[in-house]
């Protein structure tokens, strides 16, 4: 059996580190293991949009730099016939997928070993950000509902405002595996004054499971 | 003895440079840094490159014309949606006067 290892495996998390007043005003996470999808395909085709709304339940978005979920899979825009399609690692979805899609001009790749999320939060996640990156992270631009593609750190990343989170709200990274210790090591540092609280992920390895 | 910290390249280049803010006419205005110049635009293949005699191949790989003013050139949003686009750009002031897409052309009213 071969494992799947988080890129974060040389960082001994959880790390805490408090501010210059005590306070803890910035957390990181990372999310690995969820199943990343790179689809192509023409939007404007009501046989290829509504083909990835039966598999997954997410209607693609149209929009530059939004996204939209369903209960279990997440799509962002990525260019005018590109989208990330993120999910819970559901093999039966993901060849669902593939049979809708079968028919039509398309080309879906898996690319889940090759990028992890960091989900980062606490009151200072905007300030933090904006240390390392050119992206207009203002709530007046980017509110509920939008995502991007930017640098940060010189990495490039894929950054997507999440409400839902219960504590409170964050932001999701999606950076490429082998840039992903450079960044959380970046975003730590960032991170020194207001105090930061790296929590370890749910696990760090997991069993891979083959789609067909 | 100066035991100042050479100053990183990051912020030398952040203190130096005035960065341009650059319109992608999908994902809207961003930094400079999201993007590669890809040269003059609207340079067009030759039909039959066989017919052609060496200068005139040789015109149409390396002959551009160094714009003074405003300058039609290629951009693209590599660190974002990755599509190409066109910039009219006047290369003495650095303005950016327009910006639009692959397979257009660029706006007549502009002086």
């Amino acid at each position: 059996m071969t494992f799947m290892q988080s890129p974060l495996t040389e960082l001994k998390t959880p790390i805490r580190s408090l501010g210059v007043g005590g306070g803890l005003s910035f957390w990181i996470q990372e999310r690995p293991f969820r199943t990343h999808l790179n689809l192509r395909g023409d939007g404007s085709d009501v046989r290829f949009v509504e083909g990835v709304t039966t598999a997954t339940g997410v209607v693609l978005p149209q929009d530059p730099n939004t996204c939209v979920s369903s209960d279990r899979w997440h799509a962002s825009w990525l260019s005018p016939d590109e989208w990330l399609l993120m999910g819970p690692g559901d093999d039966v979805a993901v060849a669902g997928l593939v049979d809708q899609l079968e028919p039509l001009h398309h080309a879906l790749n898996d690319v889940s070993g090759g990028q992890t999320v960091f989900r980062v939060g606490g009151n200072a996640w905007r300030d933090v950000l904006a240390s390392a990156c050119p992206f207009d992270l203002h709530p007046r631009v980017f509110g509920e509902g939008a995502c991007g593609q930017t640098v940060v750190a010189h990495t490039n990343v894929v950054l997507i405002l999440v409400s839902d989170d219960p504590r409170g709200e964050a932001l999701d990274i999606v950076v490429r595996r082998s840039f992903a210790e450079h960044l959380a090591r970046w975003l730590m540092d960032a991170a020194i004054e207001g105090g930061f609280e790296f929590l370890a992920p749910a696990r760090l390895s997991q069993p891979r499971r083959f789609a067909r | 003895m100066n035991m100042a910290q050479p100053e990183s390249r990051t912020s030398a280049h952040l203190r130096e440079a005035q960065m341009l803010r650059i319109e992608c006419p999908w994902c809207g205005e961003r930094d400079q840094e999201e993007f590669q110049y890809g040269g003059e635009a609207h340079i067009v293949r030759p039909e039959s490159p066989d017919t052609l005699t060496d200068e005139q191949w040789a015109d149409y790989l390396f002959n551009r014309a160094n714009t003074k003013g405003i300058h039609a050139e290629q951009w693209c949003h590599a660190a974002g949606c990755r599509r190409w686009f066109n910039v009219l750009r006047d290369t003495v002031s650095y303005a950016i006067l327009t910006v639009y897409r692959p397979g257009e052309q660029p706006p007549g009213n502009i002086e």
